[in-house]
Parts: C-alpha cells; sequence; structure tokens
C-alpha cells in the first residue's frame, strides 16, 4: 500500500510517499508524477521518511520524476531515506546520483529562495 | 511440508495466480522465516529485507514477462530451509526469460544519465548467493531458484 500527500514549502514542492513503492503501487504514483511535471514544479523534495519498502519499479518512477524535472531546468532532491531503501539506493549508488538529506528541512534549505 | 518450527529445516510450498497482488501474501512468508533467522542469530540483521527484494524482483519478472499479453497461470512458489541457507524456487509455466542474456545495468549514471529500469536482476544477483534458471519445456516448469547462504555479506554483487 502506498499513500502520498504534497506539501508547499515556498517555492519548493515537497512530495511525501508513505508505504510500499513497487510494482503494485508505482501506477497509483504515476499521474501525480504526470502533474508535477505539466504544473511545471521546478523545486522538488520526494520525503521517503515513510517509505518502507521499494524496488525496481519503485526506484524507476523516482529516477523518472528525477529526469523529467531537470528536464525543466529544475531539480529533485531527495530526504529521509532509511531501512530497505537506503539499503536499494546504496547498492544502486543512486545515493551517489541524487542528492539526499536526512530531513525535509535540510533538503529543502538547499534551494535557491 | 515439514515442520519450520523454530526454523531449523523444512520447506514450505504455496501455489498462487501468477499477479502481483498475490506478491505480498508470499513475500510476507518469505519475510518472516528470515526474521525468525535472524532472531536465532542464524542470519545477519538485514537478511529478511534483503530476500524479499530479491524475491519480489524474481516475482515481478514472473508475471511481467513470463505472462505478458496472456491471461495469468499459475506460479508455484517453495521456501526451503538447508543448513546455512534459504532457498526460494519460483515455478511458472509461463514465457520465461534467461538471466545470463540480460547485462547488468550501467551504475555509474549521475544527472540526466542515470538508468530508469534494468535494475531487478542486478538486485537478485546482488542480494542472493546464486541465481539459478532453468527453462521449462511443454509441461515441464521454468524454475527460478535463488539461494542465500546466511553467512553472505550484504550486497555483494556476483
Amino acid at each position: 500500500m502506498l499513500t502520498f500527500t504534497k506539501e508547499v514549502r515556498g517555492n519548493v514542492l515537497v512530495l511525501s510517499l508513505k508505504g510500499n513503492l513497487d510494482a503494485i503501487t508505482v501506477p497509483e504514483l504515476k499521474p501525480e508524477i504526470d502533474n508535477i511535471v505539466s504544473e511545471r514544479k521546478t523545486a522538488v523534495v520526494v520525503d521517503l521518511s515513510g517509505l518502507t519498502l521499494i524496488d525496481s519499479s519503485g526506484v524507476g518512477a523516482i529516477v523518472s520524476l528525477f529526469k523529467r524535472v531537470r528536464a525543466l531546468s529544475g531539480d529533485v532532491k531527495v530526504a529521509g531515506v532509511t531501512a530497505q531503501p537506503k539499503e536499494i539506493f546504496r547498492l544502486l549508488r543512486l545515493d551517489r546520483a541524487f542528492d539526499i538529506h536526512p530531513t525535509i528541512e535540510e533538503a529543502v534549505a538547499k534551494f535557491p529562495r | 511440508m515439514r515442520d519450520m518450527s523454530g526454523v531449523g529445516s523444512g520447506r514450505i510450498r504455496i501455489s498462487v495466480p501468477a499477479r502481483l497482488a498475490y506478491r505480498d501474501a508470499v513475500g510476507a512468508l518469505v519475510h518472516s522465516v528470515c526474521i525468525q533467522l535472524e532472531q536465532q542469530r542464524k542470519a545477519r540483521s538485514g537478511t529478511a529485507d534483503e530476500v524479499l527484494s530479491a524475491f519480489n524482483e524474481a516475482f515481478n519478472n514472473l508475471v511481467k514477462h513470463g505472462w505478458k499479453g496472456r491471461e495469468p497461470g499459475g506460479a508455484d512458489i517453495e521456501v526451503e530451509l538447508l543448513p546455512g541457507k534459504i532457498v526460494l524456487r519460483l515455478m511458472d509455466l509461463g514465457a520465461g526469460f534467461d538471466p545470463d542474456h540480460i547485462s547488468a545495468p550501467d551504475l555509474s549514471g549521475v544527472g540526466s544519465d542515470v538508468s530508469e529500469g534494468g535494475y531487478g536482476l542486478f538486485i537478485m544477483r546482488s542480494f542472493m548467493s546464486e541465481v539459478q534458471y532453468q527453462r521449462g519445456d511443454g509441461d515441464q516448469a521454468n524454475v527460478l531458484t535463488l539461494v542465500r547462504n546466511l553467512d553472505q555479506d550484504h550486497g555483494d554483487v556476483h
């Protein structure tokens, strides 16, 4: 099961994911990713502190968001990766590819005001 | 089915439809067995998450590639405990795939060069000690065997 919420902090959109992001739940998130891109959000934080499990499909969804926002000359930062998702990020070297921060606040602060 | 109470040795076999909706039910069993191994200090902490990650990728592949464009059939899943190892077998009559012909993803990408896919088999191979595939023929099932040696360090790339 996946739940997600959106919150605006200044000029930054924070997308918080809770539960599992995997082959089963990614189709629920894809329309939201499409919305973020179509609304041309260029400063996005993906908060994964509530994420308990991710698989390769979930990774693909986050990478897709990252690349599409980058294509708008924006940036995506990741916050709060722990437990199994952290292990997957480490294994796939996404901890080097993404700008990852311990908390939402720290990730938001990295965007220019 | 032999007794797995106390998680010594034994084997459980489950038959489910080859649909993603059934993955988490079997995955919960796999995770539970591994958690018991961790609690009994027969496996190090983190084993359960890693074996579950590998199982999920294997089941995803079975569903997405084995039955693509066809009405899904069934899948048999075996969870077997042997001395020093846990063995998962996923068996089905789907189209199958040959993991030996799937190349490893390029993990060197940064920025817009990060790959969106191709990670599933890599996750399986990294978290398991052995990944073997035997393609079926006719009524003989495809068998994907995942072996995790309980003394394996995490995240090893094979």
